[in-house]
């Protein structure tokens, strides 16, 4: 566990460093800016600038940061998941069962997301001082965001493995993806269901990596 | 511990690279691998060491086949292409956390096998300034420190000062003389041609025993 975690850690940070500079910076800058043109700043502004806000009536500012964010965290559980699998891997995969590596790297994404997450609202901290409920906003951004990067490696194994069906999944999301990504008011409200689904989907890749003979190295 | 490779293909979309490959390599034993660059030899490696999906045959050690229990080879390690480490960290607590995945082995085997390669004063050092040599001679101190039955090495000797070069090969012989099967794949016929009891060649997508 050790390896993997401090493996990604330094290479996710280190790889990355201007992408993740950048995303920091663009969340201080806007919160920033709300305290400049707002008169006073509450909840809703610092719903918008974290990306849970999204309403299809919005402002094209609450859809841009919502895509900001989600993008960003895809990036970060993507590039943590394929850590290992493009180079190094005889490291790895000589020494630990396909199985175990993949409960390692889910726990290396959630402690990752975690930090990084955790950074960006000390950032905003500075901004909105003590107006916010950080501690329910954090768990409930957290655990939808770890539910949408685990979807996101499930679509990244189809992609390389199962051509087809990732092809009618993706149409699929396209179709209804204004349906999925929900604001803060839902996810409150649902979040049973989506830390359900995040727990299903790992059993799901962890059965299909386990068993499955899927090629998971490029 | 014995592979047996049966009937083994590999292709990449219409790319053939291997082509019914059945070969047998018992432990004791040290197998050369040679072929020009390109040739195939890496994909080899990888699929010995399960890390592809052959398009055709069977890859068995001691009569499990590897790909069909969706599992990697046993008490099997590996040097592919490049050594892989962390550049920040020294070459020590590289193998050290390395090592803490199955925690097999302390710390005194890892600073011995470093020793035998002549790393000894180096490995506090960054690995980040290490030359190539030196990084070479770490990815191999990797497979060995372990005691694994089967040893992989693809192109060993790259970058590495003569000296260590006839280091590695006494290494390499003393272990198989502990029962060890190890294969070694290399571009310079005299790695292979000083080391290997059988030397396979490959060409074209056939491996066949050098005459």
């Amino acid at each position: 566990m050790r390896y993997i975690f401090i493996n990604d850690l330094f290479r996710f940070f280190k790889e990355n460093i201007k992408i993740i500079i950048t995303y920091f910076m663009i969340i201080f800058a806007s919160s920033y800016v709300r305290l400049l043109t707002d008169n006073f700043l509450n909840q809703d502004s610092f719903l918008d600038i974290i990306g849970l806000n999204f309403s299809l009536n919005g402002s094209i500012w609450q859809i841009l940061f919502t895509c900001l964010n989600i993008g960003f965290y895809i990036f970060l559980a993507i590039k943590v998941f394929e850590n290992n699998l493009s180079s190094g891997s005889e490291n790895v995969f000589l020494r630990v069962s396909k199985g175990k590596w993949y409960i390692y790297k889910v726990i290396s994404i959630l402690i990752i997301t975690f930090l990084v997450m955790f950074v960006c609202y000390l950032l905003m901290f500075i901004i909105y001082g003590y107006k916010i409920n950080y501690g329910m906003i954090f768990i409930y951004n957290y655990i939808y965001f770890i539910f949408i990067e685990i979807f996101s490696i499930l679509l990244y194994i189809f992609y390389y493995n199962f051509k087809k069906l990732f092809v009618i999944i993706f149409i699929l999301l396209f179709l209804i993806i204004k349906y999925l990504i929900i604001d803060f008011r839902l996810i409150n409200h649902y979040i049973f269901i989506i830390f359900g689904l995040f727990v299903f989907i790992n059993i799901f890749i962890y059965l299909l990596i386990r068993f499955k003979k899927i090629d998971i190295l490029k | 511990m014995r592979i047996k490779v049966e009937n083994l293909a590999k292709k990449f979309q219409d790319q053939t690279i291997l082509r019914n490959v059945n070969l047998d390599f018992n432990g004791g034993h040290i197998y050369g691998i040679v072929g020009r660059n390109g040739s195939g030899k890496s994909v080899f490696m990888k699929l010995l060491c399960g890390f592809y999906k052959p398009t055709e045959g069977t890859i068995l050690y001691d009569s499990v086949d590897i790909n069909s229990n969706n599992v990697f080879p046993p008490s099997t390690r590996a040097l592919i292409e490049k050594p892989t480490f962390l550049p920040e960290l020294s070459g020590f607590e590289n193998l050290k956390l390395l090592a803490s995945i199955q925690n097999k082995i302390d710390d005194e085997k890892i600073i011995e096998t470093m020793r035998k390669l002549n790393l000894y004063d180096e490995r506090n050092k960054k690995y980040s300034k290490y030359s190539l040599g030196t990084k070479q001679k770490l990815g191999i101190v990797q497979v060995l420190m372990e005691n694994p039955e089967v040893m992989i090495f693809d192109e060993p000797m790259n970058g590495i000062e003569n000296e260590t070069v006839k280091i590695i090969r006494d290494i390499l012989i003393t272990e198989k003389g502990k029962g060890k099967l190890i294969i070694v794949a290399s571009h310079i016929k005299e790695d292979i041609d000083n080391l290997a009891d059988e030397v396979f060649e490959v060409d074209n997508g056939y491996i066949n025993k050098r005459k």
